[in-house]
Order: structure tokens, then C-alpha cells, then sequence
């Protein structure tokens, strides 16, 4: 079942150099209780699309969708008041995220409250389950433990804690692990499934990370310049790309080619986000780019849940 | 001009303007005054006490004096004095903060510790005693305000050279075997001077205001020579009935106070956000 | 064999601790040695806490020795002081992480080439322009670059310029601290791909440090994994890679993906 149905999102933000189009035409469908990576290199507008969900796009920002549906529910109307409720943002920084001089007992205190009608006991008992159930030791002393007091990993947990307090059963995880330590960063990743799958949890993974994507994800949508260039089983994407562009940004990580040898380092830079593009976004930098990719936008390929952009690729590999 | 307003602001502009109208009369005083020699302190007993009128346009002091013309030329000292005393505060001021945070150690200790004799005690009193004990004059009063100012100074660039020593731009210079001379100059200073520069705009005001409070105490210039806060204090005898003789040198310092506070607020929120 | 470029001996880097009964603290790097052959590139790895940044910024001489020795070409590094400090320095370049932090912002690209020039003692004019221009040009950048800025720049032609600097004097010795962890997929490739081309053409000898296991192992001949100060576990690449004898060594290869 279709949880989130975005169909040609754009946001627009007015800039002294003239419009700023961080979000071009994406398109993105999630099912519930899926795992949806949403892969990007910096600039290609996956963090903006993260905000307009939540309806937090800057200010002056034109956010324009032909769909925009959560659950049946126009966002474009709503993401306010499905902001906290229904949709909570587990961001990059959780010591950001985190008031430094409340207690944590406080801050799930003051989520829980606004949220319930329980008394005071009945909320820290909720409180101390929530912390537990995101895998905190010793959930009633961290109560009165402040944010400095507990390892980057903690504090991750403790913000997803929050979330699941709001009541929330759609997540934006935009970026949760890179902050973290390697081996931190896995133990999150292993807790996000572990909520998905006992609490029927849908997650938007906002990542740069294809081992990110890999660990965790059931689906995935590449974005390139403010587009979304491919989608399909994360599987797929990762081992069978058609896009050019995701086939590139998986040639250039250090381990696609043997010890020492160069790697296929993608020549070029990401279009400028203020200037229109002509024809596919990717063909200034595509090795197989025809004459026609310069002009004429690429047609939509679709084979069986998997999904792209491209002239040339029409089918295999 | 357009692009000055997109930076400044209205307001940041247009106390630019007023500066910058108060520094023209100051500098040309001697021609746009309507009675320079009055201006300069010659006595015009025939005219005591007179009211604002088409003749004296902001009435005349008790030795008949025309108010505008001193108060154009009063214009020079408050000037000088509010640009002097936070000149020499920076001048002083700067380098030890830099070397003092540069350096760190018993030097650090050193200076910081002179600047906590300075700031225990009230600025303005320690500036009325250093003032009194130099004698009265422009630049004895200017000394005075400067001596007790420069640690504010100091403190701010310490502060400023221990965040960007750890910069790692520092810290790679550093690496490259450039001395230790070159990077305060050529990599700390041009970064901690911008925020003291800020300050010392927003600083002008009060600097005058205290050169002026000095004066009105009797020790800043000595007559005949016009000076706003000693205006200021010789209207006194006469307020409220003869209330323009006060008022019009009173209204000047008010004005460009404002100004230079206002125009480094504006600098100030230019600068915000842009940390290297 | 000849002797090593790069030795380190049972190094010890100890932060003071706060408060003056406070308990000595635990030492940040504790009993870590190293040798690095010339030419040839080391991987240091580690987590936050590991101890890593210490060992580099102990090499680098930006913090104090509790004890132990450092070799560099033969000479006891950790004995040179003062004005001849300064000069040995010329012998070894330095990456830090984020170009945008470690050029300074307010001059131009020429003038952030020159600096070590300077130091050494250089003359400004045509020799130092074309010596520039020529740094540039073996990190993959056109000679105009150096009127520019380095905000003006996009973050993998910010770190080439940071990496010409480091090269400028010629040094022995090339010290990179996560010189690709604050850029993109793409332009992380271009930068490994341009130290492995100097690796090549000029038999330039690294100190890799870095958090991502999988990118220094690309380039890296030696691997060392590094957990709280001390040295876990060490080896040539492929065999770390392939048969890591330590769990935490597996964990840090990541998750998900294998190639």
C-alpha cells in the first residue's frame, strides 16, 4: 500500500542570482513499512525534499507537486500538521538535535506531553519504554542524564526515541549515520530495521552512502540535479543500475576497482542549480551520451518495479 | 549609492551621511561657520543671551557667542576626540590581545592581568582621575579615556587569536614551517581585526560621550576653544529659561553618538554569520 | 634494505589532564610504532577516539611527546626545536580534512601557493609564478586558478589546491588527514585518483589517516587499525583486506555492501 505518493515535486527558492531550483521534478513512491533510500551526492536536492515533506521549506520557497500525498492527505496543505505527529526528522547531528541543557527525561517529557493525556507517572513509564525500545541501557537513570553526558550513538537513540514519542509512523532519516562511527553508525542502522519491522514504521533514508542504502533499504531513488533519475528494488539499483549516473557513482567508490588502479572518477560538475538544463541533466558528464541527450529530456523506462530516465539505456545490462 | 543601502540599510546609511555631514563641517568650519571668530571664542557682549532668531539660528551663549558657529566648531574636538580616544585604544589594545593569545604562557598571564587592574576599576572615574592628574587639554582628556578603554580591546582580540590559532588555515601554515611573525600578520590579524573594527565604530559614540563628560566636568579643553560638553555645562547656569544654550550642543552629541552607534550595528550585522 | 623514511618508536602523547589533582589521564596514542618505507603509503584507521589524530598531529610536531622517538630521514625529529624546526618542516606536507578550512579564506589562490615558497625562502617573480602554475597543473587545475579564492572553488578543486600547497616544497613526506571525507562519491575518486598519479610519477611517500577503511585501502601498501590509542592490528593491505584477524578490523570494513 502507498504511503507517500510525490509525483513532479519542485521547490523553488528565490536567490539575488536569480531562482534557485533545489528540487527540479522528483518523483518518489514509497509502500508502507518500506526502507526507501534516497541516494544524492551534495546539491542534488534530496535533503530539500527531506524539509518539504515536513513542510519546513525555507522561507519564500515555492513548493510545487502535480501529487503530493501522504496517506491520502494533500501534504501541501498538511505537512504542518503532520509534522510531529504523523512525520518526525531524525537529522544528521544529534547533539544539534538535542536541547544541551535539558535533561533527557525532559525532553521525552515535553515531546510525550503534547502528544497524550496521561499523568506525569504514566509518561515517564512510557519515557524510560521508548528508551529502551531504541536499545538504551539502564533507560530510567538516563532520565536525568543531559545530551553532553551520552556518546554520539546515544544521542542518535535518544532522538529516535523522540520520534517514536510523537507517534510517528513515517520517518525522515536524513543522513543519521554519518555523523556516527562505523561501527555505531551499523548499530543504528540495525535498530531502524528492528523498529520498522516491530512497529510497522516507514523510513525515508536520506543518504550519500551506497553501503548505507545496502545494509538497510528495500527500495531506493537516485536524484541528480534536483531530478530523480532512477528507482527500483535497492538490490537493483546497487547491482544492476541502468541509469548512467547511478552506474557512475557506483564505478567511483574505491572498492569497484582492483588495489591501485584508477578509478572512474566522474569528470565534471553537477549542473549549476540557477541554470535551466536541456535535454538529460547527466549527458554532460555520460560517456555514452548521444547528440539526442542534449536536447531532448530522456523518456521514463520501466521494467517491472524499476524505473528510469535515460535514451540510451534502454534495457540492459 | 543603491549598494550602499542594500549594505548599511536605510538607517546605517543615513547616519553615514550624518557622520560624514558632521565631519565636512568639522573639517570646513572656518567657512561654513556664519561667525567663524565667534566660532573660535571671541566674546560678542552686544548679543547676550540671545534667543534662536534669522540673525543666530540657534540663539547665542552668555558672552553673545552665535550657538551654530560653536557648535560647528565644537564639531572638531568631539570628532577628534571620539575617532582619537578609540584609535589609541586599538592601537594599544590590538597588539597585546594578538600577542597575548598568540603567545599564550606567562606572557598571556602578564598582560591579561595588567587589563584586570584596568577593568576593576570604573572606566569613567579612573579617566576622571588620570584626566586631573595630567591637567586639563584635548589631548590630555583623550589619553586619559584611552588609557582606561584599550584592555576592552585587549580582552576582544585575545578572545578573537585563540579561536582562529586553532584554525586549521593556522595550523597548516604552521606545518609549512611559515614564522611565527608572518602568521599573526598575514593569517590572524586581517580575520581578528574585522570584528574589533566593528566595535571600535560602535565605540566612537560613547568614546565621545565621554570625552564630553569630561569636559563638562571641566577637564577637557580649555576655553575659549568650543567643546560640546563644556557647552553643555556653561548652559547649565542658564537652563531651563535660556534653554538653547544647552540644547544645542546637547543635541549634537546626542545625534552623532547615535549615528556612530547605529552605523556599527549596521557593520556589525553585515559582518554576522561570517566567520572564516 | 635501507633504513625506513618514517620511524616511529613506542610513541607516547599524553594530554594534560584538568585540575591540579585531577588523575593523570589515560594516553590519547599509548606505545604506537610505525615505519613507513619511502615511496610507499600507510594507512593509519581508526574511529573517533582511536588515537589516530594524535599520531598525526604528534608527526606534524603540533603536539607534545610524552615519550618515545620519532625518525624522519635518518634524523631524531622530535629533537629539533625553533628556527630549525621551521626548516625541517619544508620536508613534509600536509592535507588536512576540509580544503574550505585549511586555506585561508581571504586571499587568493596564488597567494596560498606562495606561502610556503615564502618560507623557505623563495623570491617573488616569474620563477615563483611558473613553480606555481606548475603545481596546479600536476593537481589537475588551469594556471587561472590562482587569481581565485578558494570559496570560489568547488570542495575537490579546493582540496587539489590544498594538495598542490602540500607539495609545493618538494617534501619527503606527505601526511593526509581524511583528505576525501568531506567531499562527494564522485569527487573522492578524482582526489584518490590524483594521489595515486603522484604516487606514481613522483614516488611520493603518505601517511593516510582516515575513519573509512575502504578508501584508504585502495591506495594504501600498509594498513595499521588503531582503537583507543593503541594499535590493533597491522599489515600489508591485501592481507589485512582479505583475512583481517581481528573482529573490530571486520566491523570497521562496514556494513552492507561487499565487493
Amino acid at each position: 500500500m502507498t504511503l507517500l505518493d510525490i509525483q513532479g515535486l519542485s521547490v523553488t527558492i528565490p536567490s539575488p542570482a536569480g531562482p534557485v531550483q533545489a528540487v527540479r521534478r522528483i518523483d518518489l513512491n514509497i509502500a508502507k513499512g518500506e526502507i526507501h533510500g534516497l541516494i544524492g551526492e551534495s546539491g542534488c536536492g534530496k535533503t530539500m525534499t527531506g524539509m518539504a515533506l515536513l513542510g519546513l521549506a525555507p522561507a519564500g520557497a515555492q513548493v510545487a507537486a502535480r501529487v503530493f500525498q501522504f496517506d491520502g492527505i494533500d501534504l501541501a496543505k498538511s505537512a504542518d500538521a503532520l509534522r510531529g505527529r504523523r512525520i518526525a526528522l531524525i537529522s544528521q547531528d544529534p547533539a544539534a538535535a538535542l536541547n544541551p541543557v535539558l535533561t533527557i527525561g525532559r525532553q521525552m517529557d515535553d515531546v510525550l506531553r503534547t502528544h497524550t493525556l496521561q499523568p506525569k507517572a504514566d509518561r515517564t513509564a512510557a519515557a524510560v519504554a521508548l528508551l529502551a525500545a531504541t536499545g538504551l541501557p539502564d533507560a530510567a537513570k538516563l532520565l536525568k542524564r543531559y545530551p553532553h553526558q551520552l556518546s554520539g550513538g546515544m544521542q542518535q537513540r535518544v532522538v529516535i526515541a523522540q520520534a517514536l514519542a510523537t507517534g510517528a509512523d513515517f520517518l525522515i532519516a536524513d543522513e543519521p549515520t554519518t555523523a556516527l562511527d562505523v561501527t555505531v553508525g551499523a548499530q543504528v542502522l540495525a535498530l531502524l530495521r528492528q523498529l520498522v519491522a516491530d512497529r510497522g514504521l516507514t523510513v525515508l533514508m536520506i543518504t550519500h552512502d551506497m553501503d548505507v542504502v545496502a545494509a538497510v533499504c528495500d527500495r531506493a531513488t537516485v536524484l541528480y540535479a534536483g531530478l530523480s533519475v532512477e528507482t527500483g528494488p535497492a538490490s537493483a539499483i546497487l547491482t544492476r543500475p541502468r541509469h548512467p549516473y547511478t552506474a557512475a557513482l557506483l564505478a567511483a567508490l574505491p572498492d569497484a576497482a582492483p588495489h591501485g588502479q584508477r578509478l572512474a572518477a566522474i569528470d565534471g560538475q553537477v549542473p549549476a542549480s540557477t541554470k535551466p538544463i536541456s535535454g538529460c541533466a547527466f549527458s554532460p558528464r555520460c560517456p555514452a551520451a548521444m547528440t539526442l541527450c542534449h536536447t531532448v529530456p530522456p523518456p521514463a523506462r520501466v521494467r517491472g518495479d524499476h524505473r528510469w530516465a535515460c535514451h540510451v539505456a534502454e534495457d540492459a545490462p | 549609492m543603491s549598494g550602499l543601502v542594500r549594505r548599511l540599510g536605510f538607517g546605517g546609511t543615513l547616519c553615514l551621511a550624518l557622520i560624514v555631514t558632521f565631519a565636512l563641517l568639522a573639517l570646513f568650519a572656518p567657512w561654513l561657520a556664519p561667525y567663524p571668530d565667534q566660532g573660535m571664542g571671541t566674546p560678542n557682549v552686544i548679543a547676550k543671551l540671545k534667543p534662536p532668531s534669522a540673525t543666530f539660528w540657534l540663539g547665542t551663549d552668555h558672552l553673545g557667542r552665535d550657538g551654530l558657529s560653536r557648535v560647528i566648531f565644537g564639531a572638531r574636538v568631539s570628532m577628534s576626540a571620539g575617532l582619537l580616544i578609540v584609535a589609541f585604544s586599538l592601537l594599544i589594545g590590538l597588539p597585546v590581545g594578538l600577542l597575548a593569545g598568540y603567545f599564550g604562557g606567562w606572557a598571556d598571564e602578564a598582560l591579561m592581568r595588567v587589563t584586570d587592574v584596568f577593568l576593576a576599576f570604573p572606566a569613567l572615574l579612573l579617566a576622571v582621575l588620570l584626566a586631573a592628574a595630567l591637567g586639563p587639554g584635548l589631548l590630555n582628556s583623550i589619553v586619559a579615556v584611552a588609557v582606561t578603554w584599550w584592555p576592552w580591546y585587549a580582552r576582544m582580540a585575545r578572545a578573537e587569536v585563540l579561536v582562529l590559532r586553532g584554525q586549521p588555515y593556522v595550523e597548516a601554515a604552521s606545518v609549512m614551517g611559515v614564522s611565527q611573525g608572518r602568521i599573526v600578520i598575514r593569517h590572524i590579524l586581517p580575520a581578528a581585526a574585522r570584528p574589533l573594527l566593528v566595535q571600535a565604530a560602535l565605540d566612537v559614540g560613547p568614546a565621545l560621550l565621554t570625552a564630553s563628560s569630561l569636559s563638562f566636568l571641566g577637564l577637557g579643553v580649555l576655553p575659549p576653544t568650543a567643546d560640546w560638553g563644556k557647552m553643555v555645562d556653561e548652559g547649565r547656569k542658564f537652563f531651563p529659561d535660556r534653554w538653547w544654550v544647552s540644547a544645542a550642543p546637547g543635541i549634537a552629541i546626542f545625534l552623532l553618538a547615535l549615528a556612530f552607534s547605529v552605523l556599527g550595528d549596521a557593520l556589525r550585522d553585515r559582518e554576522g554569520g561570517k566567520r572564516p | 634494505m635501507t633504513a625506513p623514511l618514517l620511524d616511529v618508536h613506542d610513541l607516547v602523547v599524553r594530554y594534560k589532564a584538568r585540575g591540579l589533582f585531577a588523575a593523570p589521564s589515560k594516553p590519547a596514542v599509548d606505545r604506537v610504532s610505525l615505519s613507513l618505507p619511502a615511496g610507499s603509503t600507510l594507512g593509519i584507521v581508526g574511529e573517533s577516539g582511536s588515537g589516530k589524530s594524535s599520531l598525526l598531529r604528534a608527526v606534524l610536531r603540533l603536539v607534545p611527546v610524552e615519550s618515545g622517538s620519532i625518525t624522519l630521514d635518518g634524523q631524531d625529529w622530535l629533537a629539533i626545536h625553533g628556527p630549525a624546526l621551521r626548516h625541517a618542516r619544508h620536508s613534509i606536507g600536509f592535507v588536512a580534512q576540509n580544503p574550505f578550512l585549511s586555506l585561508s579564506p581571504r586571499l587568493t589562490i596564488a597567494q596560498i601557493l606562495a606561502e610556503p615558497l615564502l618560507a623557505r625562502g623563495d623570491k617573488p617573480g616569474a620563477a615563483m609564478q611558473d613553480r606555481m602554475a606548475l603545481l596546479l597543473s600536476r593537481c589537475g587545475l588551469p594556471p587561472d586558478f590562482l587569481a581565485r579564492r578558494a570559496r570560489e572553488l568547488s570542495g575537490g578543486q579546493a582540496q587539489r589546491v590544498s594538495i598542490a600547497r602540500a607539495l609545493a616544497l618538494n617534501p619527503r613526506l606527505l601526511v593526509l588527514d581524511e583528505p576525501t571525507s568531506a567531499l562527494d562519491v564522485s569527487v573522492q575518486a578524482q582526489i584518490l585518483n590524483l594521489l595515486m598519479d603522484l604516487k606514481a610519477d613522483f614516488g611520493l611517500s603518505m601517511l593516510f589517516v582516515t575513519h573509512n577503511l575502504k578508501v584508504v585501502a585502495h591506495l594504501a601498501d600498509q594498513l595499521m587499525v588503531m582503537r583507543g590509542g593503541s594499535v590493533v592490528e597491522s599489515g600489508a593491505t591485501a592481507r589485512v583486506m582479505s583475512a583481517p584477524q581481528q573482529v573490530y578490523t571486520r566491523e570497521l570494513m562496514g556494513f552492507g555492501r561487499r565487493a
